[in-house]
């Protein structure tokens, strides 16, 4: 059942609010990242990269894992509102794949020499990008409500699919790409005062993220709202 | 010999901007999709 118009926007109010916090959290990660991190004395100053490129990585891979998983719901349950959440949370998890795929080469050009390579790491992230580009382009092709988010559950569900593939992609397959330092087996591979950035950026990437949908879902279900039942 | 950090500043001020640029170009027009959407509708109005 989908909302009322006055609900669906305060949830978009809702949304600004928490996005607002989030950009300023954002401002204090770079900061933080900036001025109480040390310089990694290998990688110099790119290293700080690490701090945007990863919790972006974080955020848009749990964004598609999530357009997969509620799309999965909603062919079983048929509730509309878990395909507008789906819609939202590709469009934002496009936009942290931008950050990722742009923060990435910007890192690997002065630590591995290159722009870009073909591996499977950042073939498959590529790969991911577009397969969520398409879904978008799906959608906007289907006019006809129910349809449209039964073909396009089916395209999320895929992307699910491929999330763990990206992630392991660095220990399945040669690669350039390092090893993750935090969602392995063993113990976090860095010092105390790295992971502490790290792992507050992932907080500050992830509020962003429940910012973003919460404001992006908002818009739909008010669009949804206004268009009435009959779809008019 | 101690080893010798490379300079590669740029690239990591290059990453930072590019980061705020899509983050807050994306919130801005969140902003505004918002502001066109919800005018209509006053708070606490069914």
């Amino acid at each position: 059942m989908i909302p009322t118009p006055a609900a669906a926007a305060a949830t978009v109010r809702r949304g600004l609010a928490i996005t607002l916090v989030a950009l300023l959290g954002l401002a204090g990660v770079y900061v933080l990242a900036q001025v109480y991190t040390p310089t990694e004395v290998r990688q110099g100053l790119a290293q700080k990269i690490f701090y945007i490129h990863a919790p972006a990585a974080w955020a848009a891979l749990m964004a598609f894992a999530l357009v997969g998983i509620v799309s999965g719901l909603y062919l079983w349950l048929r509730e509309p509102r878990l395909d507008l959440f789906a819609a939202a949370s590709a469009e934002v998890g496009l936009a942290f794949s931008a950050v990722m795929l742009t923060t990435g080469p910007l890192w690997g050009k002065p630590v591995w020499g290159t722009w870009w390579t073909w591996d499977a790491r950042l073939t498959l992230t590529l790969f991911l990008f577009f397969l969520f580009v398409g879904y978008l382009a799906l959608r906007s092709a289907l006019s006809e409500p129910a349809e449209r988010a039964r073909f396009s559950a089916v395209v999320g569900i895929l992307g699910l699919v491929l999330v763990p593939f990206v992630h392991l992609s660095v220990y399945l397959f040669r690669t350039l790409h390092p090893a993750p330092v935090l969602l392995k087996p063993s113990a976090p591979s860095m010092p105390p005062v790295m992971l502490r950035t790290l792992l507050i950026s992932i907080g500050v990437f992830t509020l962003l993220y429940i910012g973003f949908v919460t404001t992006r879902y908002g818009l739909a279900v008010l669009a949804e709202a206004r268009r009435g039942p009959d779809g008019d | 010999m101690g080893i010798e950090t490379p300079q590669n500043a740029g690239y990591m001020v290059a990453a930072y901007i590019v980061t705020a640029v899509i983050l807050v170009g994306y919130a801005l027009s969140l902003w505004r999709r918002a502001r066109a959407a919800t005018r209509a509708v006053p708070p606490g109005a069914e």
